[in-house]
């Protein structure tokens, strides 16, 4: 009997080219993603080690990859961040921390990166997949492990919290923007 | 619309605003391709054939260290025994030059490498550059080791040596097989760090991670070499046999490292300075004093700092003490090795130059020569921490190299009726500034080890002396 099929050759050969395609489409995102969330000396280990991981789990990359490279980012993220504050203490460091823009922050500038910083990471993380890597919301719920429903419902919530948290400091510049906020009751 | 407006305001404040341009990580792209490739989807029957079965017990055995196995199999590169280029050996020469400087003047403190005899040991590849490992047998019978950025652009430059580690001796506990661990820190790139441990009669050497599971550490010349994430610290080595049996067990002793605030990273410090600890010396090869000394300047500016040697109505000399000058001229000679130029350099007065009076030989002072010709100079701040040494009417001494054994204190200022009381006594910890050579305040310094530097002026230098 002839067995047919592709050698293991074959194999390899295709998974190299997949993963090619995967990472030249997909490495600045997965850059910028990173480089957001963490200090600059810890950016490359972070991108390295989230391709060392699709490139081993090649075969459960979706189609549509870059939710799953950065939920795989993101979790690389939380170990690095974590190992750092356990062992060195520099939670203060690791600490959401935007990188500094070459230009000075505007007042509403700076009350937005101030108003995020006092989100809960989590409607911080549903905010920015959205503002910051340009996800669609089923994309961003794939990438936190989370129905699309669910995300959704935390997406509209942050939103929510922001929009308050905004008010806070730049009262005017917020209704101006946003509209008036009335509080939700659903919220607690 | 209200939420575009929101979402609209939040991309305005991205941190790292950008398309998705073309990607840049051509680099990373090759080194994960070089590593094991995807796994296989195998089927569980297929699986459980008994030929199969002792690969699975192998297969859960390599699943105990997956990651740290992976990163060293990746990223360390041996490169044993490949002779040192120029830009290493001056390194290591560098570190002669300081350390002949800090020993003076009758006390060899510090070990003098064989700067010709290096060798590569380990090179560590990251999407950045790559940082490679050189050691070099010093006259204390153990080894030095260097480090060396290399950018990856080619626009990056010449490759730079960052710090270097020197040990004493052969470092041994007892008569087991590991020495004492030495961590140096990598400031270019901090978030690796080596480690590296003496070993005799095993080749089978672990780093041991709090979570049990373990890497093997490479084995050069009696000496086990390994790299690993700052943020996945190991908490001991492990000596281990031909089967996997731990034969002996040294803690790392992994902490960060305080720089001279008190921070965790030294790398922080605006000029790192050289630290003495464990038991090996390091220093920061491209900081401030520990740099070679300087080449005679061929600028027609330049800025110096250094003791006033001599003072002539034509000219004046400034630059390393005399008595470290003699030093430096008989060890170097004493090993064949080139006396460095620039250990002092003259500047003309002319009627433009500033007002020499009130400065004195001997004093630490700060000039501005240009086209040979004095243009300022003022005294010169400097910090040290460390132990008071020696403390009279007229002076005071600060080791703050905790070179052992009555060396002299690298830094002495006089006391004047304008410095401060002292308040301490000999061999009680101090931090002290003094300006010119005199006094000028002390304080309590903890535990935190030895240092010294220069206090840059914030503001531009006048030209002639405090009242």
């Amino acid at each position: 009997m002839v067995r047919v099929g592709t050698s293991t050759r074959d194999e390899d050969q295709a998974s190299r080219e997949r993963f090619e395609l995967l990472f030249r489409a997909n490495h600045g995102r997965v850059a910028r993603y990173v480089a957001r969330r963490t200090r600059p000396e810890l950016v490359d280990d972070v991108v390295a080690e989230t391709f060392l991981v699709a490139w081993r789990r090649l075969h459960d990359v979706p189609p549509d990859s870059l939710p799953w490279l950065l939920g795989t980012a993101r979790r690389a993220l939380a170990t690095q961040e974590r190992s750092t504050r356990r062992r060195l203490a520099l939670a203060k460091r690791v600490a959401f921390q935007p990188a500094r823009s070459e230009e000075q922050p505007t007042d509403l500038a700076g009350s937005v990166v101030e108003a995020l910083h006092r989100l809960r990471p989590g409607d911080r993380e549903a905010i920015t997949l959205i503002a910051w890597e340009g996800l669609l919301p089923a994309q961003a719920a794939r990438a936190l492990g989370q129905t699309e429903v669910a995300f959704r419902v935390r997406l509209h919530r942050a939103r929510r919290r922001l929009a308050r948290e905004l008010e806070r400091d730049l009262l005017p510049v917020s209704q101006a923007l946003v509209g008036p906020i009335r509080d939700d009751p659903s919220e607690c | 619309m209200t939420d575009d407006k929101l979402v609209h305001l939040v991309r305005s404040v991205d941190p790292v605003p950008g398309d998705t341009g073309p990607d840049t990580g051509e680099a990373l792209l090759a080194r994960v391709l070089a590593t094991p490739g995807p796994r296989r989807r195998r089927r569980l029957g297929r699986l459980l054939r008994p030929r199969n079965i002792t690969t699975i017990a192998l297969g859960f055995a390599v699943v105990l260290v997956p990651p740290a196995v992976a990163f060293h199999n990746r990223l360390l590169d041996l490169i044993q025994g490949r002779p040192a280029p120029p830009p290493v050996t001056r390194a290591f020469q560098a570190w002669n030059w300081s350390s002949v400087e800090i020993s003076l003047p009758d006390l060899a403190g510090l070990p003098y490498v064989d700067a010709g005899n290096a060798r590569g040991v380990a090179e560590l590849h990251t999407h950045t550059g790559s940082i490679s490992l050189w050691v070099a047998p010093n006259d204390r019978g153990a080894d030095c080791w260097v480090y060396v950025y290399r950018g990856a652009t080619p626009t990056a430059g010449a490759p730079e040596a960052t710090s270097l580690h020197c040990d004493l001796q052969s470092e041994f506990h007892s008569a087991g097989p590991l020495g004492i661990p030495q961590m140096v820190l990598n400031c270019v790139m901090p978030s690796v760090w080596f480690v590296h441990v003496q070993v005799r009669g095993v080749t089978g050497v672990q780093l041991v991670y709090p979570d049990g599971h373990r890497t093997p550490m490479r084995v050069v010349n009696g000496t086990a070499v390994a790299a690993f994430r700052v943020t996945d610290l190991p908490t001991a080595i492990a000596a281990v046999d031909d089967v996997g049996s731990t034969l002996a067990t040294e803690p790392a002793n992994v902490s960060a490292p305080l720089d001279f605030f008190g921070r965790p990273n030294p790398c922080s410090s605006p000029n790192p300075s050289m630290s003495f600890g464990g038991g090996g010396v390091e220093g920061n090869i491209d900081s401030g004093d520990d740099v070679p000394p300087s080449q005679t300047p061929t600028d027609p500016h330049f800025d110096l700092r250094g003791t006033l040697n001599k003072v002539t109505p034509t000219s004046i000399t400034v630059g390393k003490r005399p008595d470290q000058i003699a030093y430096i001229k008989a060890t170097l000679s004493a090993h064949g090795e080139e006396i460095p130029s620039g250990l002092e350099s003259t500047c003309n007065l002319t009627p433009d130059s500033p007002s020499l009076d009130g400065f004195h030989t001997g004093e630490t002072v700060e000039i501005n020569c240009s086209r040979g010709n004095l243009t300022s100079i003022v005294d010169a701040k400097i910090w040290a921490r460390g132990t008071i040494t020696a403390l009279s009417r007229d002076s005071i001494g600060i080791d703050w190299s905790q070179v052992p054994t009555g060396a002299p204190p690298f830094l002495v200022c006089s006391r004047t009726p304008s410095s401060p009381p002292v308040g301490f006594k000999v061999g009680e910890p101090a931090f002290i500034e003094c300006e010119g050579g005199r006094l000028l305040s002390i304080q309590a310094a903890g535990d935190q080890g030895g240092g010294s530097g220069w206090i840059t002026p914030e503001v531009s230098l006048p030209s002639t002396r405090h009242p």
